[in-house]
């Protein structure tokens, strides 16, 4: 008796997944990059856009060149990434449809109030980069070809100068991210290049404080590409663009990403840029 | 080890605070491994006595098969599920890939040769004058087939420990075709690689030890009911 009992019982827990398994169908699968994943912000617009809609989204984070490739085999409905290069040559190869723009973040150069190289305040960032390297200044710098090492590097090719010598640190733990490197960048007294995000997120500890801020060069901008069904006829193509327009609009999605982690940190983590948020803010 | 520390210290914060989203995640990694470990034992268990107990042209190549897919990584049947199961895959049309029936299907490929293995082992390890006599009372072929499980229930039991330990702990395969999607396909051990990542080593340490505390009490269930019947 005991024994039928427990095999009940094991029957009844195993095949009790089949009601979660059943429902696969009725949601627009993502592929996104880490960051925005990260932040919650990625979240924050999928649940807002269940509740107005009924339409789930469900995204698989991945870096942006394998977050392409994952929807090059067709498999997600739309990617939301971030290197202009790579997303123009994804729909020139007719896997996306086209660039939407959606939002973007941006770096900060850091570095000790004292500043000893004076770069506070500059409006171009390259030339503050120069100036650091010019004074010797510590700078410190992630090292793992992460995301944001890629953008410091390209900010470093833009100075014309290879960063070498006692003053430029590669913080050998810098694959463990980017709070670890900026906390280690406070404890020298040194520079660095991060995410604002990031800033915001462990600013209260540190003495470090943001020297250079808004030039051009340090935006992130993040894209939106739908998956071409002409390519990949199995795509949820039209759920997929619903949740596009809803993104790109400005009292819908634009608005969360406006609001998006001011509670938190006093300020936005993510600034809206769809065409759509533009053409009004012009307006008014 | 202050790390470790801290990381059991989390684990039973985040256990006795019933954190919905850890509860989610471990509910999810048993229903799925326990799943597919109950399909690779009907599966394991049939090919495994069918092949003990028939001799045919060719059986040595399978017992080899079934004895390497024992050992086969589980990156690797990830990367062979993903591939059958995405849009453009034979089996496309189902829309399988990044759902939780990916990973069970992923996990009971991974763990049906396991399972395999230990009942073509244990079966074959019963003696032959067995089978005679059971059927020489006058048991039909299928009455002594289930006699022999019945006597193998030791190292049967075994392997579905072997299984369910192989598939709980497996990570690649799960993340390939599962995606890692949070409150749908996340597992504790995605989660664990995810959390590492994120350089949260307190939480991925407390995912780990969630992990083996799950392991052990599955496990010690099994064992009792195995060790339940009195030494001979």
């Amino acid at each position: 008796m005991k024994e039928r009992l427990i095999a009940a019982a094991c029957v009844f827990i195993f095949f009790q997944p089949a009601s979660v398994l059943a429902a696969n169908n009725g949601f627009i699968l993502m592929a996104s990059t880490i960051g925005p994943i990260d932040s919650g912000i990625v979240a924050a617009l999928e649940d807002q856009f269940e509740k107005d809609s009924g339409i789930r989204v469900r995204h698989v984070g991945a870096g942006t060149g394998a977050a392409m490739d994952i929807a090059r085999k067709c498999n997600v409905d739309l990617v939301l990434v971030h290197a202009k290069a790579l997303e123009e040559k994804f729909v020139q190869e007719g896997y996306g449809t086209g660039r939407i723009p959606l939002m973007f973040n941006d770096f900060v150069i850091v570095g000790p109030s004292a500043d000893p190289a004076g770069v506070k305040g500059m409006k171009s960032a390259i030339q503050a980069l120069k100036t650091i390297a010019d004074k010797g200044a510590m700078f410190v710098s992630r090292g793992d070809k992460s995301g944001t090492h890629v953008a410091e590097m390209d900010l470093w090719a833009k100075t014309g100068i290879t960063p070498s010598g006692p003053w430029y640190t590669v913080y050998e733990k810098g694959s463990e991210g980017n709070v670890p490197t900026l906390l280690f960048t406070d404890q020298k007294g040194a520079y660095t290049v991060i995410d604002r995000a990031t800033y915001l997120t462990v600013k209260d500890t540190i003495k470090i404080a943001v020297l250079v801020e808004g030039d051009e060069v340090l935006l992130n901008h993040i894209s939106l590409i739908p998956v071409n069904p002409v390519k990949c006829p199995r795509v949820h193509n039209k759920d997929a663009l619903i949740y596009v327009n809803w993104l790109v609009d400005p009292d819908k999605g634009q608005k969360i990403i406006q609001t998006f982690g001011r509670e938190k940190y006093g300020q936005p983590l993510f600034f809206p840029e769809s065409d759509a948020f533009k053409a009004k803010n012009r307006k008014q | 080890m202050e790390l470790i520390i801290d990381g059991i210290k989390k684990a039973i914060l985040l256990l006795v605070t019933f954190d919905r989203e850890v509860l989610g995640i471990t509910w999810l990694s048993l229903k799925v491994s326990g799943l597919a470990t109950f399909i690779s034992l009907f599966i394991g268990i049939s090919l495994g006595t069918g092949v003990a107990l028939t001799r045919f042209p060719g059986r040595r190549l399978v017992v080899s098969i079934i004895n390497t897919g024992m050992g086969v990584p589980p990156v690797v049947v990830g990367l062979l599920v993903t591939i059958f199961l995405w849009r453009n895959g034979p089996f496309g049309m189902l829309e399988l890939l990044y759902t939780p029936t990916a990973i069970v299907i992923a996990q009971a490929v991974i763990a049906t040769p396991i399972v395999a293995g230990f009942s073509l082992a244990s079966i074959q390890k019963l003696p032959e004058a067995l089978r005679l006599q059971i059927l020489a009372l006058g048991a039909t072929r299928l009455q002594m087939i289930w006699m022999l499980i019945k006597e193998a229930k030791l190292p049967l039991l075994a392997a579905a420990m072997a299984g369910f330990g192989g598939v709980i702990s497996e990570v690649g395969a799960s993340i390939m075709v599962g995606g890692n999607i949070m409150g749908y396909t996340r597992v504790l051990t995605t989660a664990t690689v995810m959390e590492t990542g994120r350089g949260n080593f307190d939480v991925a340490i407390a995912l780990g030890v969630i992990l083996l505390m799950v392991t052990f009490c599955i496990n010690a269930v099994l064992t009792w009911i195995q060790q339940r019947e009195r030494p001979r």
